[in-house]
C-alpha cells in the first residue's frame, strides 16, 4: 500500500522538462508578483514597485537556470528510484514464487546449472588453451620456421649452416633463434633424475622476450667457449636445487660432467617445442658455433623467428622461400629441392586444438539451447497454473510491459541461480576431469577459472533467461481479462495458442538433440578412427620408458648396448611382464 | 536604499528556512516575509537566492513540496518539513549554539 502511494507521487513528479520549467516560471514570477503587491500597499506607485521587486529578487535568469538544473537533478534520481524499487518489489515477488515451488525451482535450477556448467568448463579449457596469448612478449610475431621440400612437403627441422645464412640475410625477421631438445641426466648428489634439456642459440631468451631472473643470459662468448655453462628453468631451480639463492656461479653435474650455472629463468617460461606438448625445458646448454655451422644435409634444429613489427606472415614466408631458392643455386647438391615454411607459433602450437575445441564449445552450445528449451516448457506450464493471478494483477493497473518485466526478473533470477551453481559445478567437474585431459592438448596448466571465464558463464546465464523467459512471458501476458477472470481458466483461443508455442518448443527441443546426437556420434566414431589408425595395436597394457644414455661414459655403442641388454634383462625378472623391446631415437 | 545589513553566513539560511518551516508549510513569498519580519529587517537576503536553497533542500530530501490551489485561481508550491528536515533543525540548532557561544567567548575576551 506505501510502495503503491509512493510510486503514485513519483510518476506525478516525473513531468516533461517544459512542464518543469513553466512550474519554475510559476513560482518566481508569483514572488517577484506578490513583493510588488506589497510594495504598492506601502504606497510606492506601481511602476516603481515593480522595478523594485525585480531588483530585490535578483538576477532572475541565472536563478531559473539553476532551478531548472537543480530538478532535472532531482527527476532523475527519482526515476531511478522508482526503477530500483519495483525492481526490488519484482525480485521479492519472485523469490517467494521460487520458493512456493521447491520441487519446480530445484530442477529448473539443476537443469540450468548442466547447460551453463558445461559450457562455463568447455570455455576455461578454449580460453586457457587457444585464445589466451601465449606468454612472450609480442605474441603475434613469433612464428616456426620448418624445412620442407619445394613439392609441398612441410615442416622438418632447419639445418644448422641454413639457418645461419636465412639469419644473415633476412630483412623481414627481427631475429632467428634454433633449439634443439635432449634428454638430460642430472647426477650428482641425490638421486639420478632424467629432464629435458636443449640447446639453445644465445639469442633464442631475448628473442621470445624474457631475461634471466638471477644471473644472465647466454651471450656470443658463451657460443666460443667449451660449452659448460647452463641456464635452469626456475622450477629445476625450486624441485633440486632448493631454491637456493647463490646458485648462479654453482655447479651441477649433468651427464657426469660440471657445468656452472649462470642463469635462471623466471617461473612458468619454456621454450616451446610443438613435439614436445607440456613438457618443460629444464636445462638450456650454449650451441658451439661449429655445432650448426657444418653439415647443411643434416636437419635437426628447431627454428623459432621472430618477425619485424608490422610485417605479415605471408611477406616473411615469400621473403624466405626466395632466400631459399639462392640458397638452392649456391648449393645444388644438397638444396636443390629445398624451401622453407613459415608458421604462426599460435597457431602451430594451439590452432588444431582450437578447432575440436570450438566444436566441443558448440555442442555445449546446442545442449544449453536444449536446456533452454526444457525450461521455457516448464516456464509455460506453470504460467497457465498462474493465470489468474496475473489476470489480478492487470485488473489493478499494471500494464503488459510491467508484467512482462515482471516475468522476466522471475527467469533472471532463475537463471542466474542456475549460473551460480552452474559455477560451482564446472569448479568441481574442472577439479575432477584434470587427469582426464588428453595429453596431447597443449596448455592445459594454463587452463583455469578466472575473470573472464566467470563473466561468460555470467554473460551466458543472463542471455539464457532471456531466451527461455521471453517466450512464456510474452504468452502469459496476452491475456484476456474478462474471461480470465471468470472462468480462472484459459480462454480456448488463447489456450490454442499455447499449445502451438509448447509445441513449437518440443519440436524444437527435439530437433536440436538430433543434431547433437548426431554430431556426438561422429565425433565418438572419429575419435576411435583415429586412435585406430594412429597405433594398429592395443595400446592398454604397453608401457614405455625412456633412458638418456648421455656423456662420456655411454660415448660408445657397446656402453649402449651393454647398458639395455642389463636393464631388460631385469625387467624380465618382474613378475606380470609379457615382453619387452628397444628402440632408439 | 535600504540599511547596510549584514552578510548572510553560509549555511545559514538553510537554518532559517528550516526554523521558518517548523510552523507549518508556506510557499516561498511567505517564507521570505517571515525570515524578513522574525529578524526585524537586520538580516537581508537577496530573495531570488531562497530558491535554489529550497530546491536543494528538497533534492536532500529535508524539504517536501506540493501543488495546490489556493487563494485566487493561481497554482501554490507550499514546502513543508519532513521528518529528517526536522531531526536536522534540532540538530543545527545545537550546533549553532555552540559555535555563537565559542565566538562571543573569543571576542568577549578580546574586549576585556
Amino acid at each position: 500500500m506505501s510502495w503503491a502511494s509512493d510510486s503514485w507521487m513519483r510518476l506525478r513528479a516525473l513531468l516533461s522538462q517544459h512542464d518543469r520549467e513553466e512550474q519554475i516560471d510559476d513560482e518566481i514570477s508569483l514572488h517577484i508578483e506578490l513583493l510588488a503587491q506589497d510594495l504598492e500597499r506601502r504606497g510606492v506607485d506601481p511602476h516603481t514597485g515593480r522595478r523594485e521587486a525585480q531588483r530585490r529578487f535578483g538576477d532572475v535568469w541565472a536563478i531559473r537556470k539553476e532551478l531548472s538544473r537543480m530538478e532535472r537533478k532531482r527527476v532523475d534520481n527519482e526515476r531511478r528510484a522508482t526503477y530500483s524499487d519495483e525492481l526490488r518489489q519484482d525480485l521479492r515477488y519472485g523469490t517467494r514464487q521460487l520458493l512456493r515451488n521447491p520441487l519446480f525451482t530445484a530442477i529448473v535450477i539443476g537443469t540450468l546449472a548442466v547447460g551453463i556448467g558445461a559450457n562455463t568448463a568447455v570455455f576455461s579449457v578454449f580460453k586457457g588453451v587457444f585464445l589466451d596469448p601465449l606468454p612472450y612478449h609480442q605474441p603475434d610475431r613469433l612464428t616456426y620456421i620448418w624445412h620442407g621440400s619445394t613439392d609441398g612437403i612441410c615442416c622438418g627441422p632447419l639445418s644448422g649452416p641454413d639457418f645461419l645464412d636465412l639469419r644473415r640475410m633476412t630483412e623481414t625477421f627481427e631475429d632467428i633463434a634454433v633449439l634443439s631438445s635432449k634428454n638430460t641426466n642430472i647426477t650428482g648428489d641425490g638421486d639420478p633424475i632424467v629432464v629435458l634439456g636443449a640447446s639453445v642459440t644465445p639469442n633464442m631468451f631475448s628473442l621470445l622476450g624474457v631475461q634471466p631472473v638471477r644471473g644472465r643470459s647466454f651471450t656470443e662468448d658463451d657460443e666460443l667457449g667449451d660449452g659448460h655453462v647452463v641456464v635452469l628453468s626456475d622450477g629445476l631451480w625450486r624441485r633440486r636445487l632448493g631454491g637456493e639463492p647463490d646458485v648462479v656461479g654453482s655447479t651441477i653435474e649433468l651427464n657426469r660432467e660440471t657445468y656452472t650455472v649462470v642463469g635462471v629463468l623466471p617461473p612458468g617460461f619454456n621454450v616451446p617445442s610443438p613435439w614436445r606438448i607440456n613438457q618443460m625445458h629444464d636445462v638450456y646448454f650454449p650451441f658451439a658455433r661449429e655445432d650448426i655451422s657444418q653439415d647443411r644435409d643434416s636437419h635437426w634444429l628447431l627454428a623459432i623467428g621472430r618477425l619485424n613489427p608490422g610485417v605479415t606472415l605471408e611477406t616473411g614466408d615469400a621473403e624466405l622461400k626466395s632466400l631459399s631458392k639462392s640458397l638452392a643455386d649456391q648449393y645444388p647438391e644438397t638444396n636443390s629441392v629445398k624451401t622453407t615454411y613459415v608458421h604462426s607459433m599460435h597457431d602451430r602450437l594451439v590452432g588444431r586444438a582450437g578447432t575440436q575445441l570450438i566444436l566441443l564449445l558448440s555442442a555445449a552450445g546446442f545442449m544449453l539451447l536444449i536446456v533452454c528449451g526444457n525450461v521455457a516448457s516448464l516456464l509455460l506450464t506453470r504460467a497457465t497454473g498462474r493465470r489468474t493471478e496475473i489476470a489480478i494483477r492487470s485488473a489493478v493497473g499494471a500494464g503488459r510491459t510491467r508484467i512482462i518485466r515482471q516475468l522476466l526478473t522471475e527467469s533472471m533470477l532463475l537463471s542466474l541461480l542456475g549460473g551460480a551453481a552452474g559455477i560451482a559445478l564446472a569448479f568441481w567437474a574442472m577439479s575432477l576431469f584434470r587427469a582426464a585431459i588428453p595429453a596431447d592438448l597443449p596448455r592445459t596448466a594454463n587452463i583455469g577459472i578466472d575473470g573472464a571465464v566467470l563473466g561468460f558463464a555470467l554473460g551466458i546465464a543472463l542471455l539464457t533467461g532471456l531466451v527461455f523467459g521471453l517466450a512464456p512471458a510474452l504468452s502469459a501476458s496476452r491475456i484476456n481479462l474478462t474471461e480470465s477472470l471468470k472462468e480462472g481458466r484459459g480462454s480456448p483461443q488463447s489456450s490454442s495458442r499455447r499449445n502451438l508455442l509448447r509445441g513449437a518448443l518440443v519440436a524444437g527441443q527435439f530437433a536440436l538433440a538430433l543434431i547433437l546426437a548426431n554430431g556426438a556420434a561422429l565425433m565418438v566414431q572419429s575419435y576411435l578412427e583415429f586412435r585406430g589408425m594412429e597405433q594398429g595395436f592395443d595400446p592398454e597394457t604397453v608401457l614405455t620408458v625412456n633412458v638418456a644414455l648421455q656423456g662420456e661414459r655411454y660415448e660408445g655403442t657397446f656402453a649402449r648396448d651393454a647398458f639395455l641388454r642389463q636393464t631388460i634383462e631385469r625387467v624380465a625378472a618382474i613378475p606380470g611382464d609379457r615382453g619387452r623391446s628397444r628402440a632408439s631415437a | 536604499m535600504p540599511k547596510k545589513t549584514p552578510e548572510l553566513l553560509k549555511g545559514t539560511l538553510d537554518l532559517l528556512i528550516l526554523k521558518t518551516l517548523e510552523s507549518g508549510p508556506m510557499h516561498g513569498y511567505a517564507i521570505a516575509r517571515a525570515i524578513e519580519g522574525a529578524t526585524e529587517q537586520e538580516l537581508q537576503i537577496e530573495e531570488g537566492s531562497l530558491y535554489p536553497a529550497l530546491y536543494r533542500m528538497t533534492n536532500r530530501g529535508l524539504l517536501r513540496f506540493e501543488w495546490s490551489t489556493s487563494t485566487g485561481k493561481r497554482q501554490v508550491k507550499s514546502y513543508r518539513l519532513t521528518a529528517r528536515g526536522r531531526n536536522r533543525l534540532k540538530q543545527e540548532r545545537a550546533n549553532w549554539g555552540r559555535f555563537t557561544a565559542a565566538v562571543a567567548r573569543v571576542l568577549g575576551e578580546e574586549l576585556a
